[in-house]
């Protein structure tokens, strides 16, 4: 038993070492939690991550569009323009058919930054746009402060996101569903929830037992990629 | 009566048997060559994005540099060429020349400091470079779509299928490795 797993593991690794030379391309990083901040590099204060974790999440709430920020130690040799196309396309940021997901991501010991943006806001973020994002915060990754880099990159995207979906209330997004049923429907459920409560606690049971599972991957765990992708659309900068 | 009615019924089975694997495979060929003409549609896009782009740069560039005719006249030229091409080994190589023709001209623009502090020259770098790795990518992605399509075409028992049903191996779209590179130029 423990000599197969011994095996599995082993020719799991040859696989992969095979793969990146065959195709040299980096090992791409898996996200942790949210998929909105991956500060791999450690340069963000938690404060900050905070912050930009409860925006990110709100903006998504409202609009459906994701705003992923990574942070990477090293791109390992390969560029930042395939770096950043792989983890987008990997990571599925953004609805997959809104195409409406954006990256930051920043790579310490090259000092490259890129902002990547999917197919469905190339309109509103065009890569004009996106470089002047990029050298707005270059100055304070210059200095040191990722931070405040990090924090005026994040600004502004959200910014544009917000105009790009001005026409779309949230509340019409967010309360479409529980809005739609009628009171006596509600009271309905609410006695037959009660009657099974009595009657028949099994079903009751059974019934959240698989209620809970199905929302575990959407809204009620940690906030997933849509599956949307890019076309290399957006700009690449540095310090 | 009845007996000829089993044998068309046998006859209807043996050629079922017969053409189902045709199908099977030619639905899985058809599904393929989709993929990959879908993919050198954005290919094609993305290099008539490109073209799109250089009358603006070459007139921007021009305001600051205008004697730099010779660069001119070869960006201008390549840019005719690419956007006369229309086979994908064609497209191929029209676009390679124009990406050294356009690299040229970026060495011109490093002598000139206003022209690269011009914040209308510094967005169009923006869109240039933004489109450029567009095509990369779309590239990229139009080539494994041909690979995946290639690979279905020569595997045998398709090969024979896709042979009778006239399904040839599909082109790649190659980048040249000199034309990535910026070229030297002499001063």
């Amino acid at each position: 038993m423990k000599l197969s797993k011994r095996v599995l593991l082993l020719s799991l690794l040859l696989l992969l070492s095979l793969t990146t030379t065959l195709w040299a391309a980096p090992e791409l990083p898996n996200y942790l939690g949210d998929i909105y901040v991956q500060d791999f590099a450690q340069i963000i204060s938690p404060q900050v991550e905070y912050k930009l974790l409860a925006a990110a999440k709100e903006i998504e709430n409202n609009t459906g569009a994701q705003i992923s920020i990574v942070t990477i130690e090293s791109l390992q040799g390969t560029d930042i323009e395939s770096y950043s196309n792989e983890l987008f396309r990997k990571w599925g940021i953004g609805d997959k058919d809104k195409e409406n997901g954006i990256l930051f991501l920043v790579a310490k010991s090259e000092g490259k930054l890129r902002i990547e943006v999917g197919y469905g806001l190339e309109g509103r973020i065009n890569d004009a746009k996106a470089g002047d994002i990029l050298r707005n915060a270059a100055p304070y990754f210059q200095s040191g402060e990722f931070d405040s880099g990090t924090a005026v990159a994040f600004n502004s995207l959200a910014n544009e996101i917000s105009q790009e979906y001005a026409d779309i209330s949230p509340e019409e997004t967010q309360s479409e569903r529980s809005a739609s049923i009628p009171w006596w429907a509600q009271l309905l459920g609410i006695g037959l929830l009660i009657y099974l409560a009595i009657f028949h606690p099994g079903i009751l049971m059974f019934l959240i037992f698989t209620l809970s599972r199905g929302s575990m991957g959407g809204s009620g765990g940690s906030r997933r990629g849509g599956g949307g992708s890019s076309g290399g659309g957006g700009a690449s900068g540095g310090w | 009566m009845k007996k000829s009615l089993v044998i068309i019924g046998v006859i209807l089975l043996v050629l079922f048997f017969a053409v189902s694997p045709f199908i099977g495979v030619y639905n899985n060929l058809i599904t393929a060559e989709e993929n990959v003409n879908g993919k050198w549609a954005q290919v094609e896009n993305q290099l008539q994005r490109r073209l799109d782009l250089i009358p603006n740069l070459v007139e921007t560039v021009k305001g600051y540099a205008a004697h730099e005719k010779e660069t001119f006249t070869l960006v201008t030229e390549a840019r005719a060429k690419a956007a006369g091409a229309s086979s994908v080994k064609e497209q191929s190589e029209a676009n390679s020349e124009l990406t050294s023709a356009l690299s040229r001209l970026m060495v011109i623009v490093e002598q000139y400091p206003e022209l690269k502090a011009n914040e209308n020259f510094i967005r169009l770098q923006d869109e240039l470079a933004g489109t450029e790795n567009r095509i990369a990518i779309s590239r990229k992605d139009y080539n494994d779509s041909v690979q995946s399509f290639n690979t279905l075409v020569k595997r045998f028992p398709n090969n024979i299928i896709a042979g009778m049903l006239n399904f040839v191996e599909k082109a790649y779209f190659e980048a040249e490795e000199s034309a990535q590179k910026a070229p030297k130029v002499s001063f």
